[in-house]
């Protein structure tokens, strides 16, 4: 019984976490990357995304690592890393931008919201201003981000090999699709 | 007679080489397990030289085959990841787990000492390995 007034402390705790919560992050960020080809699609998978959304101003990050993409095959992924986006020099891939409208998000309240999501992706160590439509998800009070950015390889200088150039698309997917936790400073 | 020879010869070369190149095209990711290791290290290390200098930490680890001791500080099998304690209460060594080898979560838990190899995919808030193998030690 003595267990009990902690209970609710920390029940009450999660209910704060979840209404007055300013800051969604997740180092899980799930981001695929989709290129559609004569011979075959080529597509690899990242569950190791970082992502952040700041409420109160919209702002959002999404950072991913170049080699923790998984293709099917080996080949592939090798190709991927060493000749297109050249992962050694450019490890990293960014996007920071900004939600529009995000007061229009009831972040308490479940629902679908679609918006429009602009900023700048860096990708092999080229930066574009991009902007897409997006979606977040309220599912019982946690949000759930989907968005799809559509690039072309030539704006970030991914040259794709002439003896490739007539099978292999020359814009890509990258969608990101990912379920964000509370952000809780560390005491 | 010479001619003969010449005539099952070339078709078995044709064949070889034809069924290598597929399996060469064609071959999954490895996992980590079957590489030799570049670099052993323990999990806190590993981070610390993150944390103090990502770009020399890249030049030193990225894309190498890592061999990291270190602590579960969290199993999660949906996401098919082990995370490894490290100094910083904010960042982990998280382990994507290889496809390729069989193994079962279950029987790892938060506090067991273990030895993980695989392949570094750099750091973000946490330092990432793919295609690992994960063993009690």
């Amino acid at each position: 019984m003595k267990k009990f007034p902690l209970i609710i402390a920390f029940l009450l705790m999660n209910v704060y976490a979840s209404v007055g919560q300013e800051r969604w992050y997740t180092k899980e960020a799930k981001v695929s990357f989709f290129c559609d080809g004569s011979a075959e699609n080529i597509e690899a998978y990242n569950n190791k995304g970082f992502m952040v959304i700041d409420v109160p101003t919209g702002k959002i990050e999404i950072s991913v690592l170049m080699k923790a993409f998984t293709f099917e095959k080996a080949l592939m992924q090798e190709h991927f890393n060493e000749n297109y986006v050249e992962s050694d020099k450019f490890p990293k891939a960014i996007f920071k931008g900004t939600i529009k409208d995000p007061e229009n998000i009831k972040w308490t309240t479940d629902g679908e919201y679609a918006v429009e999501v602009s900023g700048d992706l860096t990708i092999h160590g080229v930066t574009n201003v991009i902007t897409t439509p997006a979606k977040i998800t309220i599912k019982n009070g946690v949000p759930v981000g989907d968005a799809t950015f559509i690039i072309a390889l030539a704006d970030y200088n991914i040259d794709i090999p002439k003896i490739v150039e007539d099978k292999v698309s020359k814009n890509v997917r990258l969608v990101v699709q990912t379920s964000l936790n509370p952000f809780v400073k560390q005491p | 007679m010479k001619m003969k020879a010449w005539k099952i010869i070339i078709p078995v070369v044709v064949i070889v080489s034809a069924v290598t190149g597929y399996y060469y095209v064609n071959r999954p990711v490895e996992n980590a397990g079957d590489m030799d290791a570049d670099v052993k290290i323990s999990s806190t290390q590993l981070q610390q030289a993150y944390e103090d200098n990502e770009q020399e930490a890249d030049s030193a680890y990225l894309g190498k085959v890592i061999e990291v001791k270190g602590t579960v500080l969290a199993v999660n099998p949906e996401e098919n990841t082990i995370t490894l304690k490290t100094g910083s209460d904010m960042s982990c060594v998280s382990c994507e787990i290889s496809q390729q080898v069989e193994h079962d979560l279950d029987l790892f838990k938060t506090g067991d000492s273990v030895v993980v190899k695989g392949v570094c995919a750099g750091y973000l808030m946490d330092v990432v390995l793919k295609q690992s193998v994960v063993t009690k030690k």
